[in-house]
C-alpha cells in the first residue's frame, strides 16, 4: 500500500478504508470544533498554534505580551505551521493577508540581531533580552523564505530574508558549530534545521553571497551530516551534551526515536517528527534511516494496538492525547514512509480515537499542539487569507459525504468522483501537514 | 641517429657513467656470489631474501611487480650484504666465513659497503674520485675470484667478467654501448639531456651557495607546463604521491576543517562516536591501471579496509573504437560508483603507464568534484609531463577540481633523476594552513633528498642545487623546443609509425588503447602467450640498436585477454629519421624470424 505516489489513485482503489481515514480527519478539521473544545479545556490558552509566533500575533496583536512562560520558544512550531499553510495556500490559489505579513515582518524585525535570530529570554541578571541561537536563525530564515515565496512583492520580508540569509552564510568554526548544534537542548532539531535552512539557501538567490568554494562543498557537507543524523542516538550524544532533566545523571537512550528535547521521553515523538518534517525524505533515502523509521512506526503500532488497544500517548505516563494521535497519523502518512497493510488497523484506530474522543477535554492536556495545527485549525487558517476556492471545494466534499453519529459513510460514487478525488489530492496533504 | 652528444659534455657524463657501470658489475657479481653461497649451503633463497627485506625499510614496489625478477634479483646492494653478514653483531655473519678464504670477512664487508655507498653517490650525481671507482672495481675482482674458486662457470658470469675487464678500457666501451645507440625517449628511464648533465656537473665541480635556481625553478616549471606555481618537490612521483596521501590523512584526522567544511566535520565527529570501530579517514579509490608503485604506496599509507579499486582496463585496453567522450563518461561514472562518504580521495592517471592511454582528467575530475565536492583528487602525470600539452590549468588560474598534480623530471623532460614534484591546489594550501605547513616541512622527513623547496623558495634544509639546476635546464630545453603541441605531434607521428611497423608483424600484438586515446607511448607483446621468453630476445635485439627499450611483466588484468608474459614499451624522440624506423623493423623481423 502506498499513499505517497498517487493519493487519488490509491484512495480510488481502497476507497472504503481510506475515505474513512482521511476524509473523516479532514471533515473534523473543517468543522473546527475540536479547536474550540481544546481552547476551552486549556483555560483560555489557545490549543492550536500553541505559543508560536504566528499565533502570538493573531492572539495578542492588540493586547499586552503574554507571560514569558508562554513566549519562550515556539519558532519551530511556527515553521511547521507556516510551511503547511503556505503549501495549502499555493495549492488552493489563496493569498496571505497583507496586514498579517506586515505584522509578522515586524515581529521578526524585533528579534533579529547582528549575530542571529533569537527568542525573548533573560540574561544572567534577569534582564529581558533577545537570546539568539543558530537553530532559531535557521528556522527564522526558513519561515521568512517561505513567506516571501508566497508574497514576493513584500519589501519588508525580502529585506528580512536577505538579513537572515547573511546570518546563515556567516562562517562558524567547527567548535562554534558543535557548541550551537550539539551542546544544546535539541541537537537533533538543530542539525536537521541547519541542513534544511542551508539547502533552502543553496537553491535560493540569497545564496549568491555564499563564497563560491564554500557553497560548492555544501552538497557533500549535508550528506555527511545526514549520515550522522541517521545514526545519531542518545548514547552518542551522551558524552557531548549536557542536556539533561534535573537530577538525571546521563542521557537516556531513546532508540529508535531521535533524541528528544532536554532528554524528556515525552518529547521523543516531537523530536522525531520535527526532524523528519525537515529532512525526512533524505533520511528515508538511506537504508539505515528507512529501517529506523520502520522501527519507530512498529513501536508506535505496538504501543497502541494492544489487546485491548490503548489510547495514543506521547509516553506511557502521559495522558491520552489527540495531539499524539495526530502526530502518529503524520508519522505514518508522511512522505518518508510507505504504509503497509499492517498499518491499516492502526490508522483506522487512530481516526476512530479522534472521532470518539474529540469532545473529551482531557485529550487536550498536552502542551505540544503543533501536530494538530495543520489538521485542526482550518477555520483560523482560512480566515487568515482569502480562500474562496478552498471553501467551495471543502463544501463540495462535505456535500458528497454523510456524517451521521460521528461515523463517516462514503456516498455512492458517480461519474464525477474523479473530480472529488482530485480535490482531495490537493487538500489532504495540507490537512495532514504533509509535503507530498 | 636519434641523438648526437657534444664531446665536451660527454666527458663529464662519462665520469658518472663509468662509476655507474663499475657499480653495476659489482652488484651483479655480488648477486651471483650470494646465490651460489646460498645454494651450496642448502639454504632457501626466498626465505633468506624475505628475512633481508624485513630487516630493511619497507619496499615501495613488491619484487617482480615492475620487472621480471626473482627475490634475489629484487635485493638491493644493502640487502645482499645483509644476507651475507646479517645485522651487526649477528652470529650469521660468520656462517660463510670459510668461503672468503684469505680475505678477512670484516674487510670484505667494508669493501661491499663502500661499493654500496658508491652506488648511492652515482644515483645522486655526487662527485666521485677515480680511487673510489678503482675500489669498486677491486670488489668485482674479489668476487670473480671467489666465484671461480667455487668452480662456477656460466654464460652470465662470463658476461660479467668481460664487462669487468672492459671497465679498464673505460670511456671507449661506454661510448660504444650507450652513446652510439639510437635514442628513444623512454617514458620510464629517460637519459638526461647532455645540457642537463652539464648543469649538474658544473654545479658539483663548483658548488656555489647561491640559490637563484632554487628560487627560479617553481615558476619556470609552472610556466613550462602551464601549471599554477604552487609547486612542491619530492624525490620522485611516488614520493610526491606519498606526500599527498599523508597530508590528506593528516587533514582528515587532525586539522581544522576548511571554511565551508565545518558541517561535515561535525557530522564526522558524530559518526565517529556512533561507529566506534570505524576508521578516522575516508575512502581511497584508485584504478587497476594505476602504476604499481602508487598502488603499493596507497596500501602502505591508507587503511586497507578503506581502499576501493575501479576497473578501467577493460575500457582502456579495449579493441572497441570507443570515443574519447564515451571513455571519459565511463571512467567518471565508475569512479563515482566506487566512492562513498565520508570524504573520499581518488587518484587517476593522466597517461596510463602501460599503453599510454590519455584520459581527460579535467573532465573526469570535474564530474567527481561536482558529485563529491569534499573529495580530494590526485592526478598522476608522471607519463604526461614533457610529453603532451597538459591543458590542466593556466598558471594564473587554478583548476580547483584537481588538488594534486604529480610529475617528475627524469622521464620525458630528460632532467636529472630523483626530482619529483606536485602542484598543490588551494584546498591544501591557502584553505588549510596546517596542510601547507605540513607539506612545506615534509621533504626532509620523507625523501631526504635535500631538494626541499617551498612556496617562497625558503630553505628548509640543505638544497640540492645541482639537481635544481639540472631540472631548470631541462625545462628551458622544453621551452626552447617551442610549441608543446608541435612537439607532441612529432612524437605522436613517430609513435604511429612504430605502431604501423609492429602491426605489420604477425607475431606481435599492440597493447593500444582505443584510437582517440593513444599517445606517444607504444606497448606491444607477442601475439601468443610469451611462455618461451622470446620477448626477452626481442628486447635484447632492440636494445643493441636503441636506448632504451624496457620490458615489463604483463599486468594481471591482461592475463585473460593476452596471457602471461612480458611486454615491451618504447617511446620515440621527435627527431627519429626514416633509417631509424627501417632499423627498428629489420631488428624485429630478424629477432622473430
Amino acid at each position: 500500500m502506498t499513499v505517497r505516489k498517487d493519493v487519488a489513485d490509491h484512495i480510488f482503489r481502497n476507497r472504503s478504508d481510506w475515505h474513512q481515514v482521511i476524509l473523516s480527519t479532514y471533515i473534523l478539521a473543517q468543522l473546527d470544533r475540536i479547536g474550540h473544545f481544546g481552547s476551552e479545556a486549556r483555560h483560555g490558552l489557545p490549543a492550536l498554534w500553541g505559543h508560536s509566533y504566528v499565533r502570538t500575533y493573531n492572539a495578542w496583536a492588540n493586547t499586552p505580551p503574554p507571560a514569558r512562560a508562554f513566549m519562550e520558544g515556539g519558532i519551530a512550531t511556527t515553521y511547521y505551521v507556516v510551511k503547511a499553510l503556505s503549501y495549502f495556500q499555493r495549492r488552493s490559489g489563496a493569498v496571505w493577508n497583507r496586514s498579517v505579513l506586515t505584522d509578522i515582518a515586524k515581529f521578526f524585525e524585533a528579534r533579529i540581531r547582528p549575530n542571529g535570530i533569537g527568542v525573548r529570554g533573560m540574561d544572567g541578571h534577569g534582564i529581558q533580552k533577545i537570546v539568539t541561537h543558530l537553530r532559531h536563525t535557521c528556522y527564522g530564515y526558513l519561515i521568512l523564505a517561505d513567506l516571501l515565496e508566497s508574497a514576493p512583492e513584500s519589501v519588508e520580508l525580502r529585506s528580512l530574508t536577505r538579513k537572515s540569509a547573511a546570518l546563515l552564510i556567516k562562517p562558524l568554526s567547527a567548535s562554534e558549530l558543535l557548541q550551537e548544534l550539539v551542546w544544546e537542548s535539541w541537537p537533533v532539531g538543530g542539525i536537521a534545521c541547519y541542513i534544511a535552512a542551508r539547502d533552502c539557501l543553496y537553491n535560493s538567490a540569497f545564496g549568491k553571497d555564499w563564497p563560491t568554494h564554500e557553497r560548492r562543498y555544501w552538497p557533500d557537507v549535508r550528506e555527511t551530516m545526514l549520515d550522522a543524523l541517521v545514526e545519531l542516538s542518545s548514547t552518542h550524544l551522551n558524552v557531548m551534551t549536557t542536556t539533561k532533566e534535573p537530577g538525571q545523571r546521563a542521557l537516556s537512550e531513546h532508540m529508535p526515536y531521535w533524541h528528544p528535547i532536554k532528554d524528556a521521553s515525552i518529547l521523543r515523538l516531537h523530536s522525531t517528527l520535527g526532524c523528519l518534517s525537515l529532512v525526512g525524505r533524505d533520511i528515508a533515502g538511506r537504508e539505515s534511516g528507512l529501517s529506523r523509521i520502520k522501527e519507530i512506526v512498529k513501536d508506535l503500532r505496538e504501543q497502541v494496538m494492544q489487546d485491548p488497544p490503548r489510547a495514543p500517548q506521547f509516553s506511557q505516563t502521559s495522558s491520552p492525547s489527540i495531539a499524539a494521535a495526530c502526530a502518529m497519523l503524520k508519522l505514518v502518512l508522511g512522505p518518508w514512509y510507505e504504509p503497509t497493510t499492517d498499518d491499516r488497523e492502526f490508522l483506522l484506530y487512530l481516526v476512530d480515537f479522534i472521532l470518539l474522543h474529540w469532545k473529551d477535554p482531557y485529550v487536550y492536556d498536552d502542551y505540544w499542539t503543533e501536530f494538530t495545527a495543520p489538521i485542526l485549525q482550518i477555520e483560523e487558517l482560512t480566515t487568515g487569507f482569502n480562500t474562496p476556492s478552498l471553501i467551495r471545494e471543502a463544501e463540495f466534499v462535505i456535500d458528497r459525504c454523510r456524517l451521521r453519529n460521528n461515523v463517516f459513510t462514503p456516498s455512492s460514487y458517480s461519474g464525477s468522483e474523479h473530480e472529488s478525488l482530485s480535490a482531495l489530492n490537493r487538500i489532504i496533504p495540507t490537512a495532514l501537514g504533509l509535503d507530498l | 641517429m636519434g641523438q648526437i652528444f657534444d664531446p665536451t659534455i660527454c666527458e663529464k657524463y662519462q665520469f658518472l657513467a663509468e662509476a655507474y657501470r663499475a657499480v653495476f658489475v659489482a652488484e651483479a657479481l655480488l648477486r651471483e656470489f650470494v646465490r651460489q653461497l646460498l645454494t651450496d649451503s642448502g639454504l632457501d633463497i626466498s626465505l633468506e631474501c624475505q628475512a633481508a627485506f624485513r630487516g630493511t625499510a619497507q619496499r615501495f614496489v613488491p619484487s617482480g611487480a615492475l620487472s621480471k625478477q626473482d627475490d634475489l634479483d629484487a635485493c638491493t646492494f644493502g640487502e645482499l650484504i645483509q644476507i651475507l653478514f646479517g645485522p651487526p653483531g649477528s652470529p650469521r655473519g660468520q656462517r660463510f666465513a670459510n668461503k672468503f678464504q684469505e680475505l678477512n670477512p670484516r674487510t670484505f664487508r667494508s669493501m661491499l659497503e663502500l661499493a654500496r655507498e658508491t652506488r648511492n653517490a652515482v644515483t645522486h650525481f655526487w662527485p666521485l674520485s677515480q680511487d673510489t671507482i678503482a675500489n669498486v672495481r677491486e670488489v668485482s675482482r674479489y668476487l670473480l675470484i671467489f666465484l671461480r674458486n667455487m668452480n662456477i662457470y656460466s654464460p652470465r658470469l662470463d658476461e660479467l667478467e668481460q664487462m669487468h675487464l672492459g671497465l679498464d678500457s673505460g670511456r671507449e666501451d661506454t661510448r660504444d654501448e650507450i652513446f652510439e645507440r639510437r635514442y628513444l625517449r623512454c617514458a620510464a628511464i629517460g637519459l638526461p639531456d647532455p645540457a642537463v648533465v652539464e648543469s649538474v656537473s658544473n654545479h658539483l665541480s663548483n658548488p656555489a651557495p647561491e640559490t637563484a635556481a632554487i628560487m627560479e625553478i617553481p615558476n619556470v616549471l609552472a610556466a613550462a607546463l602551464n601549471l599554477r606555481s604552487t609547486i612542491l618537490f619530492a624525490q620522485n612521483t611516488t614520493q610526491a604521491f606519498r606526500n599527498a596521501l599523508e597530508v590528506i590523512r593528516f587533514h582528515e584526522a587532525m586539522h581544522d576543517p576548511r571554511s565551508g567544511e565545518e558541517g561535515a566535520y561535525l557530522g564526522r565527529v558524530l559518526l565517529r562516536s556512533a561507529r566506534t570501530l570505524s576508521s578516522d579517514v575516508g575512502q581511497f579509490v584508485y584504478s587497476d591501471v594505476e602504476h604499481p608503485s602508487l598502488v603499493h604506496m596507497a596500501h602502505t599509507i591508507w587503511p586497507e579496509s578503506e581502499i576501493a579499486i575501479v576497473t578501467l582496463s577493460d575500457v582502456l585496453f579495449s579493441k572497441e573504437n570507443y570515443s574519447k567522450s564515451a571513455v571519459t563518461e565511463q571512467v567518471a561514472q565508475r569512479y563515482l560508483r566506487a566512492m562513498k562518504r565520508p570524504v573520499s580521495a581518488v587518484v587517476l592517471p593522466h597517461v596510463v603507464w602501460v599503453n599510454g592511454a590519455r584520459l581527460d582528467v579535467v573532465q573526469i575530475c570535474k564530474v567527481i568534484r561536482d558529485e563529491y565536492p569534499l573529495s580530494t583528487t590526485i592526478v598522476d602525470g608522471a607519463q604526461a609531463v614533457g610529453h603532451l600539452p597538459l591543458n590542466v590549468e593556466k598558471c594564473d588560474k587554478e583548476n580547483e577540481n584537481i588538488d594534486f598534480y604529480l610529475g617528475c623530471g627524469h622521464k620525458w623532460l630528460r632532467g636529472p633523476e630523483t626530482v619529483g614534484f606536485m602542484r598543490v591546489g588551494r584546498r591544501f594550501n591557502e584553505d588549510c594552513k596546517q596542510c601547507r605547513q605540513y607539506l612545506t616541512g615534509n621533504d626532509q622527513l620523507t625523501d631526504a633528498s635535500g631538494l626541499a623547496l617551498n612556496y617562497k623558495g625558503e630553505q628548509i634544509g640543505t638544497h640540492q642545487r645541482g639537481l635544481a639546476k639540472g631540472l631548470l635546464q631541462a625545462l628551458r630545453l622544453l621551452q626552447a623546443e617551442g610549441d608543446i603541441d608541435g612537439l607532441y605531434n612529432n612524437l605522436k607521428a613517430n609513435a604511429d609509425t612504430f605502431r604501423k611497423i609492429i602491426n605489420s608483424i604477425r607475431q606481435l600484438t599492440l597493447l593500444d588503447p582505443p584510437d582517440q586515446l593513444t599517445s606517444a607511448i607504444v606497448a606491444f607483446t607477442l601475439s601468443k602467450c610469451d611462455t618461451v621468453g622470446r620477448i626477452d630476445d626481442v628486447q635484447k635485439a632492440l636494445s643493441r640498436e636503441f636506448f632504451s627499450v624496457a620490458t615489463y611483466p604483463l599486468p594481471y588484468y591482461l592475463r585473460e585477454t593476452i596471457g602471461e608474459g612480458d611486454f615491451i614499451r618504447i617511446s620515440p624522440t621527435p627527431s627519429l629519421q626514416p633509417e631509424d624506423f627501417s632499423v627498428f623493423e629489420s631488428v624485429l623481423q630478424k629477432a622473430l624470424s
